[in-house]
């Protein structure tokens, strides 16, 4: 290696600035894709809820249609801008009330003990979730993502 | 040379980001609700391949099935042996029992009496079923709430159940052939005119032991991944099927901030990754009623000082514990809740070194948590708990 060659090495930096700043934009990305894959959250607008205990559904509203279903006898629904669907389930009772307009559905009454599930922020977007436990009974956005997560 | 080793790296280190967590098989979730059992829901999730290609696999969904209804038989013979509200179970005709007789359970009960002498033992009578009489004087488990502090038991009756339940340990358990027997202690005690004897309340250990049934009954029919979710109260994991396996386990803030009648914030104060595990957990917030006094208002909450016959007044709010036995841990909350802070740490480091252990503590000027969890083996969600 001639002496120009060696001397021209010595000198440069281990990196430029415009390498720099290819390697950052990368790591940005791999940040941002990292990011994108893992925050579960999703804040879209409610399309609409379920209401279930296990696997088994017992009513849904769909605020896309602005339609309910129902797949039990011991549910009654009633009203009209805000719906009041009393749900009769292992051996009590939970209110979930639906308003359409805020696409909003919460619990607003029940007789369980604790009364966590009344106590429960109402569902304004898919990553929200409402569960009785002493009635076995969830209320669950459409496009609910798995979760691993169990409180007790 | 540099450039393209730097771009190398970041493709691997993207590449490890993204497959390290990425689901390592595709389940669909199939889960059942049981009706109630000991006063409670039930829930059953397996992850499993129920569904390939939109088709469903009607082998693999009528074992599960099968393994559902197999769960569900035997919390209802739990529920009908262990019941203190079913005259003809095994719990109740013990109760009814003569003090000093003998009496033929089923194996269900023998085994749950002897965990509950063991934990009884273990914890130095901080465990003790036998609080029955004050359990019901003060309202729960079918007795009637007081409506003010005038109508609490008198101090001269509690000291009564109290010198009874102290003779739990007199209680002995036999086994002929396959027959199983308790004998009742042969001791009473008179109060408000009649004579007593004897008396237990296994609700603090039932659910555990279920859970702890469920357990095996899944491990018996091969589901790797699942979970037994019993009310909150005891919770079976086995594996997740994505994030490395492991369930994240959210234990409820016992005082949770209130905003217009919601709770504001997370559920949970803390996080903890848990897998292949049984966990109990116990709690002042789930069964209580408040009666105002010249003090403020008192809480009375379901579970009680052995040594004094009330509601816990401790200042421990909630007790988890994890690994073992469901049914085992399921007593052991109880009487950590009892022992109080001092007591309770001195247990957890010289009996419990091999379980997982998160008590929460009201101090009266804020919350405390404490557990013998390593730095890192769990995530602190609510700030305003800081650590014993």
């Amino acid at each position: 290696m001639s002496l120009k060659k060696i001397q021209q090495v010595k000198k440069d930096r281990g990196f430029k600035i415009a390498d720099l700043i290819v390697y950052g934009a990368i790591l940005l990305l791999v940040a941002a894709t990292f990011l994108a894959v893992f925050i579960p959250r999703d804040n879209s607008p409610l399309a609409g809820v379920r209401a279930c205990v296990g696997s088994k559904v017992l009513f849904e509203y769909d605020f896309e249609k602005g339609e309910y279903s129902s797949f039990s006898a011991d549910v009654t629904v009633s009203g009209g801008e805000v719906l009041s669907v009393r749900i009769e389930v292992n051996g009590g009772y939970n209110v979930l009330e639906i308003n359409k307009s805020k696409r909003t559905a919460k619990i607003v009454e029940a007789d369980c003990r604790g009364k966590d599930c009344v106590h429960t922020p109402a569902i304004s977007d898919n990553s929200g979730i409402i569960y009785c436990s002493p009635h076995g009974l969830k209320i669950v956005p459409f496009g609910l993502k798995e979760d691993n997560t169990v409180i007790i | 040379m540099k450039k393209s080793a730097v771009i190398f790296a970041s493709l691997i280190m993207s590449s490890a980001a993204l497959c390290g967590c990425s689901p390592a098989r595709e389940y669909s979730q199939m889960s059942e609700e049981y009706l109630y059992v000991m006063n409670a829901a039930a829930e059953l999730t397996v992850y499993d391949y129920f569904e390939v290609n939109g088709v469903e696999d009607k082998v693999r969904t009528a074992k599960f099935q099968r393994t559902a209804d197999e769960i569900n038989i035997m919390l209802r013979g739990l529920d009908s042996a262990l019941s203190t509200s079913y005259e003809g179970s095994d719990i109740s005709r013990f109760n009814a029992a003569a003090a000093g007789e003998k009496v033929q359970i089923g194996e269900d009960a023998y085994n749950v009496l002897s965990i509950a002498k063991t934990v009884c033992e273990l914890t130095e009578g901080y465990y003790n079923p036998a609080v029955y009489y004050s359990v019901q004087a003060f309202g729960f488990n079918g007795g009637t709430p007081p409506g003010s502090p005038a109508e609490l038991p008198a101090e001269e009756e509690i000291s009564k159940y109290v010198e009874l339940s102290g003779h739990f340990t007199d209680l002995s358990l036999s086994r002929e052939g396959d027959k199983f027997y308790a004998r009742k202690p042969d001791f009473t005690v008179e109060c408000n005119g009649e004579q007593i004897s004897l008396k237990v309340d296994i609700g603090g250990i039932g659910k555990g032991y279920a859970a702890d049934k469920a357990d095996r009954i899944l491990t018996e029919n091969g589901y790797e991944y699942a979970r037994f979710n019993f009310s909150s109260s005891s919770v079976v994991f086995k594996k997740y099927p994505n994030d490395g396996g492991m369930f994240t386990l959210g234990l409820k803030n016992p005082r949770p901030e209130m905003e217009n009648g919601v709770y504001a914030g997370p559920a949970q104060y803390i996080n903890i990754p848990v897998c292949d595990s049984c966990v109990s957990s116990s709690g002042d917030y789930e069964n209580y009623y408040e009666l105002a006094d010249e003090n403020g208002s008192v809480r009375y909450c379901h579970v009680f000082d052995p040594f004094t016959g009330k509601p816990i007044e401790s200042g421990i709010m909630s007790a988890t514990v994890i690994g073992g036995s469901a049914a085992e841990n399921d007593a052991i909350t109880t009487a950590i809740m009892a022992m109080g802070a001092q007591k309770a740490e001195e247990f957890i480091s010289a009996q419990l070194q091999n379980r997982q252990v998160v008590f929460t503590l009201n101090t009266g000027n804020g919350y405390k948590y404490y557990t013998n969890i390593a730095e890192g083996g769990y995530e602190l969600v609510n700030q305003s708990f800081s650590r014993l």
